[in-house]
């Protein structure tokens, strides 16, 4: 006799990915472990230290996400890493402030762009460094193009928005407007998924919330400052 | 990526495969045009907008 599952709609939580890319095509991967998030698969985590089905309690093992996006603020989002709001599900570690999943997919994505002449910025390294703790990564790309996340978005299938680098100072106006956006992405799949326009323009309208935000927060003029 | 103190563990089974494309696999992938976003340098003015009115003119939550 199996058991009933505790939730019937996935979870939806805050990360990051790097954006890179292979013979088909721009990938996300994890700025943490050398691991990819495939295209139109799941990705399902897997353990280092060999547990069964991660994540095991006693271990960090799983995919990472947070409840609100201002966690992932705290030092800035620079070009080069990809924001997204992913599903969770399988087993689920629930904490205090996100989770860690046995199963996830990304439901929508933002890129962070930034100008190129911004590129020998020292605060764009440091943050990038900050960012990215996986061994052997390279250096900082250049900013990704229009054509490179359209790509994105068609082998992902999932919408992919660039926006500005993303700052600290973001983290407070925006959190509430994330929240609302991931309640959405998460609630209103089963409508989205089964064709259901309004549920598609409940969660159009989530997106086009967060990325006004983002636009009034851009300094007018000049490089932004990375780290303010 | 911290995420806090662990609280329990839950088993989530989405009725609905939250892959695109699980549920109908003959369907291809729908993409909505990606609306672009100004770049740090870029004036506001030259800042395409998508048709935001049209979005909150539809009715409510049915
Ligand atoms: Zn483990």
């Amino acid at each position: 006799m199996t058991e009933a599952p505790d939730l019937a709609a996935p979870l939806t939580g805050w990360r990051l990915w790097l954006l890179d890319s292979d013979d088909e095509g721009p990938v996300l991967t994890s700025p943490v472990v050398a691991s990819r998030w495939p295209a139109r698969v799941a990705t399902t985590a897997s353990c280092r230290a060999g547990c069964e089905r991660p994540p095991a309690w006693g271990c960090g093992c799983g995919l990472y996400a947070t409840t609100h996006l201002d966690c992932l603020l705290a030092t800035g989002v620079t070009a080069g890493v990809v924001l997204g709001c992913t599903a969770l599900w399988g087993r689920v570690v629930e904490a205090t402030e996100g989770w860690r999943a046995e199963r996830g997919y990304p439901l929508v994505l933002f890129a962070p762009t930034v100008d190129h002449r911004n590129r020998s910025d020292v605060a764009q390294d440091v943050l990038w460094r900050t960012l990215v703790r996986r061994p052997g990564v390279a250096p900082q790309p250049d900013p990704p193009d229009d054509a490179t996340l359209r790509a994105l978005a068609r082998r992902y299938a999932v919408p992919v928005h660039a926006v500005p680098t993303l700052r600290r100072a973001h983290a407070g106006p925006i959190d509430r407007l994330a929240t609302v956006l991931r309640d959405e992405a998460a609630q209103g799949l089963a409508a989205r998924r089964l064709g259901d326009g309004h549920a598609r323009l409940r969660f159009d309208r989530a997106v086009e919330d967060l990325l006004d935000v983002l636009d009034r927060q851009r300094p007018p003029e000049g490089p932004p400052p990375i780290l303010a | 990526m911290r995420i806090g103190e662990q609280v329990r563990v839950l088993d989530v089974e989405p009725i609905v495969d939250p892959v695109p494309d699980g549920d109908f696999p003959e369907r291809p992938a729908e993409v909505r045009p990606l609306v672009p976003r100004p770049t740090p340098r870029s004036k506001r003015a030259e800042t395409p907008r998508p048709p935001r009115r049209r979005l909150r003119a539809l009715p409510a939550d049915a």
